[in-house]
């Protein structure tokens, strides 16, 4: 079914993609207009930390700027929260970008088109060597990532990399560029379990304006893909907005809380997952365009944990140790570790393309194991055992 | 701005609901003003000797009638329960009641399931009572329930808010209203209902077996007005003393 | 026939209306099953019974 109406700029240029019609982008934005971070004050927030069950008002609350008088506070109940549902147990895993082509010019990232980028693509020999090296470190979680190109990375190509991914972990995650529930249907029987899909902004105007070219333009497509994902089978989708792109980020924060909100609702059965990516320095980007604390990102991840107790929250290398073992600390229950986001960095294979953006954490899976058993945390490296192969 | 219960296409005032078993004849008209009840329930039975001395008699104006569906052991007799009610013209709600269990009564929810996909397609406005389930009364929203009716505790028992946490879960995953069934005692257990964010509360034995059942019905009535104005009122903060942390959680925040 | 779980010997048939009427049933008041299958009021004067049917008037009472 083609897709029509709003937030659907440019659709016509790509009739592939699935239309199925459902009314959840609506209703985000619908809450997101009616989200004024202003009309909260510090009692509202108190009311929040407190609250049983918080609700969509608690979690603008804990998200506005009366909040941060209180942080301490929140970090209290953020951590209790989190030990209740996780113990004291942490994910650990790493991403595997496999390929750097990509069809659009987001103008934050090192993927752009429009970036002259050293390009690779890791062969089925060289993803085999990456995957072993990585499995070498004790993972057993391992993210693939892909630029959107469907002339180097197609469907068949990431297909392989999740068929060769599922002989050696047994969680297996995808966070490539959106697809119909059919090929997610495909994915999920090659071996993958998660699809994460970054909205990145949930504002049309700020999102036209970042995304100006290639397949991602067409913003309700993207949105749709966690829905389209549990559609065709998988267990669960993560779901980010990138801050710092819109003016308030809080908004940006609130609509992809109340994303993740509604599709639980619809799918109850369906394990949610936050990632935390801020805007971050990358070559030829200013510094003071950023306009996202430390303080605020992490703001935000006691929000989403206390609006959504069961939900997991990742913290990327994007961000400085001492920040990611504050975090992991008080609410974040996965950590990615030995990361690499250039192609082929894992192993012996050549660094043959460019990274997409600059680490912050480069310490190896064991020296973040150490880190979080001195916190007094649990590594886990494997939450699931695969019964199907 | 009105504050009404709105069950299915329906507006009502009051969120007391009274079930009408175990009163005598004469009491059930004063139990039902003295209490500001609109929906009464009703049972569907034999009648014999020309079915004189009826319950109908004594309801009053414009009160809103609830058959349920008790003796029905499985769904395609709710069914046929439903019907008979409604050619007694009684309107489309109806109460379902599926009870396996002679021994505590409690509702088989596998069959409310049913039951509520036949009632539906058939017009009616379903309510089924249920054992509180997060995933059954999904289930029931899904085949088109106006309401969930999940019991507080078993029948008669008064034994008041048993199923509170699972009472709650339904009020807060669900969108449907949800209206306690079933083992409420006192009034001070109807208003912890409403406090909770019940839609409604229904009585029956509490009120028939009081001392003076006219003022138990007063009673009820205030108790659940004063829980829903609390509800709605926005319950404070609970102060909950928290332990020292050795150095503050955020301390690494740098900037 | 069986009416209200009592047996009763009819000797012809007669309509659903006149059943009532005989039993000294007021009609605003009672619903009827013939052999499981609600009779709608409309239908009381058409439908009708033998001595081979089983017969349920029903009415409200007082419950739930």
């Amino acid at each position: 079914m083609k897709m029509s109406g709003a937030w659907c700029d440019a659709c016509d240029m790509y009739p592939y993609m699935e239309d199925i019609g459902t009314d959840i982008l609506d209703k985000v934005m619908e809450a997101g207009k009616e989200f004024d971070p202003g009309s909260y004050c510090e009692n509202d927030v108190r009311r929040a930390i407190s609250a049983e069950r918080p609700g969509p008002e608690d979690f603008a609350a804990l998200l506005s700027p009366a909040a941060p008088p209180l942080l301490e506070d929140i970090a209290e109940r953020a951590r209790k929260v989190t030990r209740d549902h996780f113990g004291n147990s942490v994910g650990m895993f790493t991403p595997l970008y496999t390929s750097n082509y990509c069809e659009n010019q987001c103008r934050y990232c090192g993927f752009s088109c429009k970036n002259s980028i050293a390009r690779a693509r890791l062969t089925p020999e060289e993803i085999e060597k990456e995957m072993e090296s990585i499995a070498a470190t004790g993972l057993t979680d391992i993210l693939l990532l892909t630029g959107e190109s469907r002339k180097y990375s197609d469907l068949e190509y990431i297909g392989m990399c999740v068929s060769k991914a599922a002989k050696y972990f047994s969680s297996i995650g995808i966070e490539v560029y959106p697809l119909n529930s059919d090929d997610y249907g495909y994915l999920h029987r090659c071996g993958a379990d998660y699809v994460t899909v970054f909205q990145e902004t949930y504002d049309p105007e700020t999102y036209a304006r970042y995304h100006p070219g290639g397949p991602k333009r067409v913003m309700s497509y993207r949105f749709n893909a966690q829905e389209r994902a549990l559609m065709g089978g998988m267990r669960g989708a993560g779901f980010a907005a990138l801050l710092g792109l819109r003016d308030d980020w809080r908004k940006d924060a609130f609509c992809c809380g109340m994303h993740a909100y509604f599709i639980q609702r619809k799918y109850p059965h369906a394990e949610i997952a936050f990632s935390l990516p801020r805007l971050r320095p990358f070559s030829g980007h200013k510094e003071d365009d950023v306009k996202v604390s430390e303080r605020d990102l992490l703001q935000t991840a006691m929000a989403y944990r206390l609006f959504m107790p069961f939900a997991s929250e990742t913290i990327s290398t994007r961000e400085s140790p001492v920040f990611r073992d504050g975090i992991v600390n008080i609410c974040a229950t996965k950590i990615s570790a030995g990361s690499s986001v250039e192609i082929g960095g894992h192993s012996d294979v050549a660094d043959k393309g460019d990274g997409q953006f600059e680490l912050s954490d480069t310490r190896s899976v064991e020296e973040v194991r150490e880190a979080l058993v001195k916190l007094g945390l649990q590594p886990v490296f494997n939450d699931y055992v695969r019964s199907d192969r | 701005m009105s504050d009404d219960l709105i069950i299915g296409n329906k507006r009502f005032k009051s969120r007391f609901i009274l079930g009408s078993g175990k009163f005598s004849l004469e009491m059930t008209e004063k139990v039902i003003r003295n209490g500001g009840v609109e929906i009464a329930t009703l049972a569907v039975r034999r009648v014999n000797k020309g079915g004189r001395e009826n319950i109908l008699d004594y309801m009053p104006e414009g009160i809103t009638l609830l058959p349920n569906t008790s003796g029905a052991r499985n769904a395609e007799e709710a069914l046929t329960i439903a019907r008979l009610a409604r050619e007694l013209g009684c309107g489309d709600m109806i109460k379902i009641e599926i009870v396996r269990d002679t021994r505590y009564l409690l509702p088989d929810n596998e069959e409310t399931i049913k039951a509520i996909g036949l009632l539906a397609d058939d017009g009616f406005t379903a309510l089924p009572y249920m054992m509180p389930d997060l995933t059954a009364a999904r289930k029931m929203e899904k085949a088109g329930a106006a309401a969930i009716m999940p019991l507080a505790a078993p029948i008669g028992s008064n034994r008041g808010l048993l199923t509170k946490d699972f009472i709650s879960m339904i009020i807060g995953e669900t969108d449907l209203p949800v209206i306690v069934d079933a083992g409420i005692g006192r009034p001070s257990q109807a208003c912890e209902a409403m406090e909770m964010g019940c839609a409604a509360v229904m009585a029956n034995t509490a009120v028939a077996t009081a001392s003076d059942v006219g003022a138990m019905a007063s009673a009820f009535r205030m108790a659940i007005e004063a829980g829903r104005t609390a509800y709605l009122a926005g319950l404070g903060r609970v102060l909950s003393g928290r332990g020292e942390a050795s150095s503050p959680l955020t301390g690494f925040l740098g900037e | 026939m069986i009416l209200n779980g009592e047996e009763r010997k009819i000797n012809f048939r007669i309509s659903v209306s006149d059943l009532l009427k005989q039993e000294n049933y007021d009609f605003r008041r009672t619903a009827v099953l013939v052999n499981g299958t609600v009779i709608p009021r409309a239908g009381y004067d058409s439908a009708s019974v033998s001595d081979e049917d089983t017969v349920e008037i029903v009415g409200f009472v007082g419950g739930g």
